[in-house]
């Protein structure tokens, strides 16, 4: 197969202990999973700098046997709750300060009110020289967890179970690892280093340590548990065919299943990929397992990814953000100005065609407004031109006999006129009748009485009044238009 | 809050540095064009109606003329307003010029005459000014009859619209 570039988020690596190196990637989204199998650590350095591997993640497991495991009943609802208060519990579980260990926990089973925890306790010196030979090919994880949940993992996601609770036997010719899970929860692990070569007597050991196993199954379990067998062919089958008649008085025989092994590509000397499943390294079903756990996020209180390591990524995190976000910034600052630059340049030129189109015409058209402003002045000026006359007219006209004017008043304003006069009448009768005299006048038909007082004098009395009257410009048009 | 402040702080520089100028500027731009737009509008509107403007103009021309300095205008409008009452038989009690008020093309020439007389020849008086030529007009006037009989005392406000000089 050609050397192919492959660039992903996350990337699981797992060093065997016969120096090869498994790494597991999702390198397409097409693809399940991609993993390469490594004759060294130098050849993993080799093509991680030449960029045909490049991660932004990686995930490593640690063994079973370098973690201090412990069971705790805790009265939490959640393993949220239960992570917090483990750092409660630590200093009666280990005799270490916290500055000298990491820890991580999983569920093993809930108990009504009560959480039954798996805590997986490391410490941190052994943790460091664990990580040496990563950190010596440029490989800073983030995130590291026990191998047996990546194991667990890589079986949950094989798809061959059926049953929540299985025991799962991983071989090949080194060694084995059997683990029992009761709803999908680790409940038990256990790793056996194997006779070398002798099929017989491996497989004997590890039927043996399923047998232990399944007899810790809850009764309930004991009839629907399954067991999953992966890893080199000849194991595998062997372990099958001596657990199925050993299991047949304990009726699991039909719920043996053998897991297909994950797919497998060696990275060879001159960059390309060679396809062998033929070859199975244990270490592949845990970094595939391990993988897969790491992306999606499973078991989120397990990683024991040491403190500083984590605010050490979460600063570098943050620090990405900022920068991020100041370019974005930046970007968005320039577009903005770029925008509003535009815009006024647009306005500019807009301003610069209207100027030209007014300065042929300016000279021309010049005196038209001073023209037009007098015609409006002489006009206004003569707008009322006899209807002061009219009105004296309409006075003299529609008066009656009982009234007396004896005050005046006109006013011309923009809405047209205003007459005030002050009067006298016979009685209130006389006075008020006057509205009614004037009714078929043009301009002063509108006459209101707005005040008329009862004055005694001798041998009687008069009336005393005044009158308002307006008239709008539509009357004195139409006056005019009638005149 | 330390990244907040800076934070707020280095964009309100940015705004005051970089932005507000532009801002301002689009402002300033925004505001010529527009009063650009509508001189274009105003002058094209005044060549639609030049034709029409003009062939008024030339018949009123006569009546607004007025190439004198103010005092000179003031002094034809007095000349003007007594040669209209002098014939009558009323008795001018005042007669006051008032301001001049400048307008854009042209000029208003004020004047308050009072004056006492039968109010036969007052309203004469009044017809006299309606009849006149020349572009002037009663704005105001107050009557008030006196004790004798017909006699009425009036106050006038009467104006007076004058071209300005050309220059």
């Amino acid at each position: 197969m050609k050397a192919k570039r492959i660039k992903t988020q996350w990337a699981s690596v797992n060093l065997a202990g016969d120096g090869n190196v498994i790494v597991c990637m999702k390198s397409n989204p097409d693809i399940h999973r991609d993993c390469i199998h490594f004759d060294s650590l130098e050849r993993l350095k080799q093509a991680i700098d030449n960029k045909r591997i490049s991660v932004k993640k990686w995930a490593v497991a640690v063994p079973r046997s370098s973690c201090i495991l412990k069971s705790v009943i805790l009265p939490a609802s959640d393993m949220d709750e239960a992570a917090k208060m483990m750092e409660f519990e630590l200093p009666s579980l280990v005799p270490l300060p916290p500055d000298e260990f990491v820890y991580g926990c999983t569920l093993l089973n809930r108990q009504e009110n009560m959480l039954n925890v798996l805590v997986c306790i490391l410490k941190l010196s052994v943790l460091e020289e664990f990580l040496k030979p990563y950190r010596a090919v440029g490989i800073q994880p983030h995130r590291i967890v026990l191998e047996s949940l990546a194991i667990n993992n890589w079986f949950e996601m094989s798809g061959v179970i059926s049953s929540e609770s299985f025991v799962s036997v991983l071989v090949n010719k080194l060694g084995s690892a059997v683990q029992t899970y009761i709803d999908g929860n680790l409940q038990k692990a256990s790793n056996l280093i194997l006779a070398n070569g002798d099929i017989t007597a491996s497989s004997s050991d590890i039927v043996e340590e399923v047998l232990n196993q399944q007899e810790e199954l809850p009764v309930s379990q004991k009839d629907t548990y399954e067991v999953l067998i992966a890893g080199a062919e000849e194991y595998a089958l062997e372990v099958k065919n001596l657990l199925s008649s050993k299991a047949r008085e304990l009726s699991v025989s039909d719920r043996i299943s053998i897991v297909p092994n994950p797919r497998i590509d060696f990275y060879e000397q001159d960059g390309k990929y060679v396809h062998d499943n033929n070859r199975f390294c244990f270490e592949t079903a845990i970094a595939a397992g391990l993988l897969e756990l790491a992306a999606n996020s499973r078991y989120p209180h397990s990683n024991l990814l040491p403190q500083q390591y984590v605010r050490k990524h979460e600063r570098r995190v943050l620090l990405g953000r900022y920068l991020y976000t100041a370019v974005f910034s930046i970007v968005l600052l320039v577009l903005v100005w770029l925008c509003l630059a535009a815009s006024n340049w647009r306005i500019e030129k807009l301003s610069n065609v209207i100027e030209s189109q007014i300065v042929p015409i300016e000279q021309v058209a010049g005196g038209v407004d001073s023209k037009r402003q007098r015609v409006v002045a002489i006009r206004r000026q003569l707008s009322n031109r006899g209807q002061i006359a009219q009105i004296i007219s309409e006075l003299y006209e529609y008066t009656p006999g009982a009234i007396s004017i004896s005050e005046l008043k006109y006013v011309a304003n923009q809405s047209g006129a205003s007459v005030e006069m002050k009067g006298q009448a016979d009685s209130l009768s006389a006075a008020f009748d006057y509205t009614d005299a004037v009714r078929e006048a043009k301009f002063l038909h509108g006459i209101q009485i707005e005040n008329a007082q009862q004055t005694p004098r001798p041998g009687g009395s008069i009336v005393i009044f005044k009158a308002y009257c307006d008239i709008s410009n539509s009357d004195l048009n139409n006056g005019q238009d009638k005149e | 809050m330390a990244v907040i402040t800076v934070c707020v702080v280095v964009c309100a520089v940015i705004y005051i540095v970089i932005i507000e100028p532009q801002l301002k500027k689009r402002r300033t731009s925004l505001e010529r064009m527009h009063q650009l737009q509508l001189k274009l509008t105003k002058i094209k509107g005044d060549l639609l109606i030049k034709d029409c403007i003009d062939s008024v103009y030339s018949q009123i021309e006569p009546l607004i003329a007025g190439e004198g300095t103010d005092q000179q205008e003031k002094s034809r409008f007095t000349r003007e307003l007594s040669g209209l009452y002098s014939k009558l038989n009323v008795t001018i009690t005042s007669t006051t010029i008032l301001p001049t008020v400048d307008e854009q093309f042209y000029r208003r020439l004020s004047a308050k005459i009072e004056m006492h007389g039968h109010v036969k020849e007052v309203f004469n008086f009044v017809l006299a000014v309606e009849a006149n030529r020349s572009p002037i007009k009663i704005e105001q006037f107050h009557f008030k009859a006196r004790e004798i009989v017909d006699n009425i005392n009036a106050s006038f406000l009467i104006t007076k619209v004058v071209a300005k000089p050309q220059t």
